[in-house]
């Protein structure tokens, strides 16, 4: 589900600050910068999140026809994790902790040892499975100054709102009751209200 | 930062009370609104959450049929439950959109667009998005014509007069008072 298709669940950002210039050639650039990067087993990095081409989360080559649909600007923020069997990589790593000790005919290993083994019990697994991998699309309107994130989850939120903020150095202000009071045509005095404005009572009101 | 952040959390509140606005205007004038000289109307559809914290949170469900025309719709209310979530309907001359609204995000999901008509995948998802751009000029617009009323002289008599509403006898209450 996304934003060529499917339902339309999103979070929406309100950006702050001047989009980039020149915008088509900028934007290429930076997202190209933050493309996404795969995991690579013999690393400790155990998450990866970048950039990728909307529909086709291996692409991560950007050109002004898979980016730009006037007025908007769409492409996908992928992260990729590495979802170790966790029961499997506990009894691994004691096997391979006896065997150790069997070897050197010891009946106890170093903290540091137990944490290489680990690593390497660790690194062996991933290099028998792949990583989970999730796209997420973006829709941005420069026009409009607003983004449009397609999914609500806190956590992957909180990434993509980072993600973006670095990638191209302006702010994204998520959407609420409040902050869409201030993205209108509200005078300045009323917006000020909303500062002391208190929650109103409905109880049953006195008969006159 | 940490100023918008918490002017934000302590006017969460405005979401629930707009959803009930909505609600009581509904009844009241169909559900007619004006945004940028268009008439629209936005009405309750067929999911609704209303929820009230009393030490512990009791939270009333109602989905299928018009939740919001029920007996135990408006009986939530007078418990003291709020509106939390919603599923409404919003008509623009000939188009429609459903939506859920979370009150206390004020974020809008399981949208359901009128029809796009685009020949080419890219004219589709332009239409799309501009569809959805549409919808939210068009709510939050109301959004700030409720803001208008809530924060000016005149909230006081629309909030007796909903308060009055909310407390207007209705179907089966001989009912609820004999399970009661």
């Amino acid at each position: 589900m996304g934003a060529l298709n499917g339902t339309i669940s999103y979070t929406l950002f309100h950006v702050e600050g001047d989009s980039p210039e020149p915008f088509r050639d900028t934007v290429t650039e930076r997202l190209g910068a933050f493309a996404f990067e795969e995991l690579r087993p013999d690393s400790d990095e155990d998450f990866s999140v970048g950039w990728c081409v909307v529909g086709d989360l291996l692409d991560t080559k950007f050109t002004r026809e898979s980016l730009f649909f006037e007025p908007y600007v769409c492409f996908s923020m992928r992260t990729d994790r590495w979802a170790l069997p966790a029961t499997l990589l506990k009894a691994l790593t004691k096997r391979r902790e006896e065997e150790r000790m069997a070897e050197r005919q010891t009946t106890r290993l170093s903290r540091a040892e137990k944490e290489q083994i680990r690593e390497e019990v660790a690194r062996g697994l991933k290099e028998q499975m792949l990583p989970s991998a999730g796209t997420i699309d973006v829709v941005w309107n420069p026009d409009a100054r607003m983004v449009r994130f397609w999914s609500q989850a806190t956590a992957r939120v909180e990434v993509f709102q980072e993600l973006f903020e670095a990638t191209f150095g302006l702010r994204l202000i998520e959407s609420g009751a409040y902050v869409e009071a201030l993205h209108g045509d509200l005078d300045p005095d009323t917006i000020g209200l909303l500062a002391t404005a208190e929650v109103s009572s409905f109880g049953q009101p006195e008969r006159s | 930062m940490s100023d918008l952040y918490e002017l934000a959390r302590a006017s969460a509140f405005l979401g629930n009370e707009f959803l009930l606005w909505l609600w009581y205007r509904e009844d009241r004038n169909d559900g007619v609104h004006s945004v940028g000289g268009q008439s629209c109307v936005i009405a309750f559809d067929d999911q609704l959450v209303l929820r009230v914290e009393l030490g512990e949170a009791e939270e009333s469900r109602l989905k299928g049929g018009a939740p919001s025309a029920a007996p135990e719709a408006r009986k939530a209310l007078q418990f003291g439950k709020r509106v939390t979530r919603a599923r409404l309907r919003l008509e623009r001359g000939e188009r429609e959109w459903r939506f859920n609204v979370d009150a206390e995000r004020f974020r809008l999901s399981s949208v359901r667009i009128p029809a796009v008509l685009g020949d080419s995948p890219e004219m589709q998802f332009i239409e799309r998005m501009d569809l959805v751009e549409e919808l939210e000029a068009c709510f939050f617009g109301v959004y700030r014509d409720f803001l208008r009323l809530r924060l000016g002289p005149d909230w006081e008599t629309e909030r007796v007069a909903i308060a009055r509403w909310i407390h207007e006898p209705v179907a089966g209450d001989e009912w609820f008072d004999r399970r009661s």
